[in-house]
């Protein structure tokens, strides 16, 4: 059986490793600039796709069709991001005799629509977040709308039914703001969507991120995970991930569980998908989205359960039954923290940092995972994501899983383009972090009252080794000096090795 | 033939300290070689005194590692940004930056300003030598290329800081060299 592997970076190569150790072949897409990425050369099989904007190649229904046909591949895994959750690239390859590793077309366009996917929870007996069920009529009157908003509870949001990105999105305080904010989120909706569709929904603050996930397989068997803590969030992008969330209840988790599962089987849901959550300080969740891909920070769940979610994936398209114990998936076994390593400059406002990556030590020992999709000498294109890496540690605790990250992070050395390592260096001393006492606004709010100065600064407790190490620089490059260790001399070596030889 | 760091030059030269600003303090600091073991360097500022062990790894990166009061072993990433006076030093993940202000050299009895002394030519990158442009004996100017490296499918020229005459070629063409190998040593 051949797999094609429509995307790029680390998942393309996330998924060629669990195709290899399936005993499937990969076939590897590839853009101009992505040639000697780290996915191409793993590949059992390559296609170029000839052009580098995301439109001409990892975007491009028609030659990634055409790539499949020419291989003679059987199933296409879309990875996360570009084609993941088109509902069309599903439905194309279906016509093309592909298995599409995912949910069934249908199902990805009902959990794509904000609305449907809201009433799709609701008709699962999931709570959503109090709002109202489709847009706001136009021609209600203004007092009509004052009572809807007054029955579903301020503060709330003003919400663009084709929403996204903040844009048509207006929070209210109280009654007096209403009115205003629903005209000026209907005439920004309609410019930036051509569509001015509104809907209220009470706003949920302060709330943590927290998703399920959740395989099901053709037979209407589906399995839930234990949770992911996902509120350390910059901007609405994720940043850390972990599992279990340290304010997850026990009776939580398993509530979290049934409306997942109840979700995904009332939708007839099939394959890897994640339920999204918000949860509330008194421990109450409302259904936020669902996600009908594999997730980015999939592997600490990988991490806590032993259970491989892109061996699952492949077998469920493949036909076979989900053969998981759902009991493991509940029960974690320790802690594991993810950090997102982008190609970014964190000193400059997270401005991303292409460019050719001259040096690259990847951290590793115990309980530490690095899913890359860079090496050295790579050059991070300019034209996708910036993700280079996802780093993963897991230790019996929390606080284990924490010392082990920040050890990674010691050992992680980047050069050439700016990463987003020091920052993280930094986080993972915070003390909110640390405590666990997290939301969704919470590094937006830390990073906007953080004093102005390097993330890197200040943060040894030895300056005197700085102070040797450019002392000693200085001299040896005055006075061209060399200084490999001794012992490591060729000349030595070879001397010693005669000896060795001559005492046999 | 290993190239002499017994380092017993020192006597030739003097070093004024150098100053180091870390973090907004100011360091002077003396380096000097101990005559009687090689390798070893005496580093010291204000009340400190340390002796170091110090290998390169490779041109940007510094293993470190006390001798007697302090055991500390310091890997260190030394990167300058053109120039000297400009340092990046990263130690576990830590970047600071340290401004350098060097103390002129003193040379003593060779007031030229021809810089003598010895001179390696090291191989900043793995690769294979491609081509060897001077043979043992030949005179050299300062900056001029002397051998020819091939790596990733680029050929870089590598030439010499000093002038002098061509001592030793420890290389041929052909040969894969790695980071930090002496190539050739010139007079």
């Amino acid at each position: 059986m051949k797999v094609l592997i429509a995307n790029r970076g680390e998942i393309a190569v996330r998924i060629m490793r669990a195709c290899r150790e399936l005993g499937l072949s990969s076939v590897a897409v590839y853009s101009d600039s992505d040639r000697l990425a780290p996915h191409v050369r793993y590949a059992d099989q390559a296609v170029g796709l000839h052009a580098d904007s995301p439109d001409g190649t990892y975007l491009n229904i028609e030659k990634l069709i055409k790539a499949a046909n020419q291989t003679g591949a059987e199933m296409v895994h879309p990875g996360y991001g570009f084609l993941a959750e088109n509902a069309e690239f599903a439905i194309a390859c279906g016509y093309a005799g592909l298995r599409f590793v995912g949910p069934p077309p249908e199902v990805i366009a009902l959990m794509g629509g904000k609305t449907s996917a809201r009433l799709a929870a609701k008709e699962a007996g999931v709570p959503v977040v109090p709002g109202t069920e489709s847009s706001l009529d136009v021609s209600l009157a203004e007092d009509a709308v004052l009572e809807i908003a007054k029955n579903i509870g301020y503060p709330l949001f003003v919400k663009a039914v084709a929403g996204g990105g903040g844009k048509g999105m207006r929070l209210v305080n109280e009654s007096t703001e209403l009115i205003g904010a629903v005209q000026t989120a209907r005439s920004e909706a309609q410019g930036a969507f051509g569509d001015s569709a509104v809907y209220l929904e009470r706003s949920v603050s302060p709330a943590r991120h927290i998703e399920v996930q959740i395989m099901a397989d053709n037979n209407g068997r589906v399995v839930p995970f234990i949770e992911r803590e996902c509120s350390v969030q910059r901007r609405h992008q994720k940043v850390i991930e972990e599992t279990p969330s340290p304010a997850v209840s026990e009776k939580t988790r398993q509530g979290l569980a049934a409306a997942a599962r109840a979700l995904a089987e009332g939708v007839g849901y099939v394959n890897a998908g994640t339920v999204e959550f918000l949860l509330d300080d008194e421990e109450k969740f409302y259904f936020l989205e669902m996600n009908t891909r594999l997730q980015v920070e999939h592997p600490i769940t990988e991490m806590v359960t032993g259970i491989d979610l892109v061996h699952c994936q492949l077998r469920v398209a493949a036909g076979e039954a989900l053969n998981i114990d759902s009991e493991m998936a509940l029960k974690p076994q320790g802690h594991a923290i993810e950090c997102r390593i982008y190609a970014e400059d964190p000193e400059i406002g997270f401005i991303p940092s292409p460019g050719r990556i001259t040096r690259l030590v990847q951290p590793s020992g115990p309980g530490i995972r690095d899913d890359s999709g860079v090496d050295e000498g790579f050059t991070v294109p300019v034209f996708y994501d910036s993700m280079i890496s996802k780093l993963v540690a897991w230790a019996p605790d929390r606080s284990q899983a924490i010392e082990r990250m920040r050890r990674a992070l010691t050992e992680y050395q980047v050069e050439g383009v700016k990463t987003t390592l020091p920052f993280f260096r930094w986080m993972l001393r915070q003390p909110a972090f640390l405590e666990g006492n997290v939301d969704t606004e919470f590094l937006d709010k830390l990073l906007a009252d953080r004093q102005r100065g390097s993330f890197s600064m200040g943060t040894s407790e030895i300056d005197e080794h700085f102070v040797l190490a450019a002392a000693v620089h200085t001299f040896l490059t005055t006075e061209n000096r060399s200084y490999e260790s001794l012992s490591l001399q060729d000349s030595d070596i070879w001397r010693r090795t005669a000896r060795l030889e001559s005492l046999r | 033939m290993a190239p002499d760091r017994t380092t017993g030059e020192s006597s030739m030269t003097a070093l004024k300290p150098i100053e180091i600003e870390v973090k907004g303090t100011l360091y002077s600091v003396t380096v000097e070689p101990i005559p009687t073991v090689a390798g070893r360097l005496r580093v010291a500022w204000d009340e400190n005194e340390y002796v170091i062990d110090a290998c390169r790894i490779d041109p940007q990166t510094l293993s470190l590692v006390g001798e007697g009061k302090t055991s500390d072993s310091i890997e260190a990433r030394v990167v300058d940004s053109g120039n000297r006076s400009d340092l990046n030093v990263t130690i576990d993940g830590v970047c600071l930056h340290a401004r350098v202000n060097q103390g002129s050299r003193i040379v003593s009895g060779d007031n030229d300003d021809t810089v003598t002394g010895q001179n390696e030519v090291i191989a900043p990158m793995p690769g294979r030598v491609a081509r060897l442009l001077v043979q043992v004996g030949d005179t050299v100017e300062a900056s001029q290329s002397v051998v020819v490296i091939e790596a990733m499918k680029m050929e870089n020229e590598l030439s010499t800081e000093r002038a002098g005459i061509v001592k030793r070629i420890l290389t041929s063409e052909g040969a894969s060299v790695d980071t930090g190998s002496v190539l050739l040593v010139v007079e």
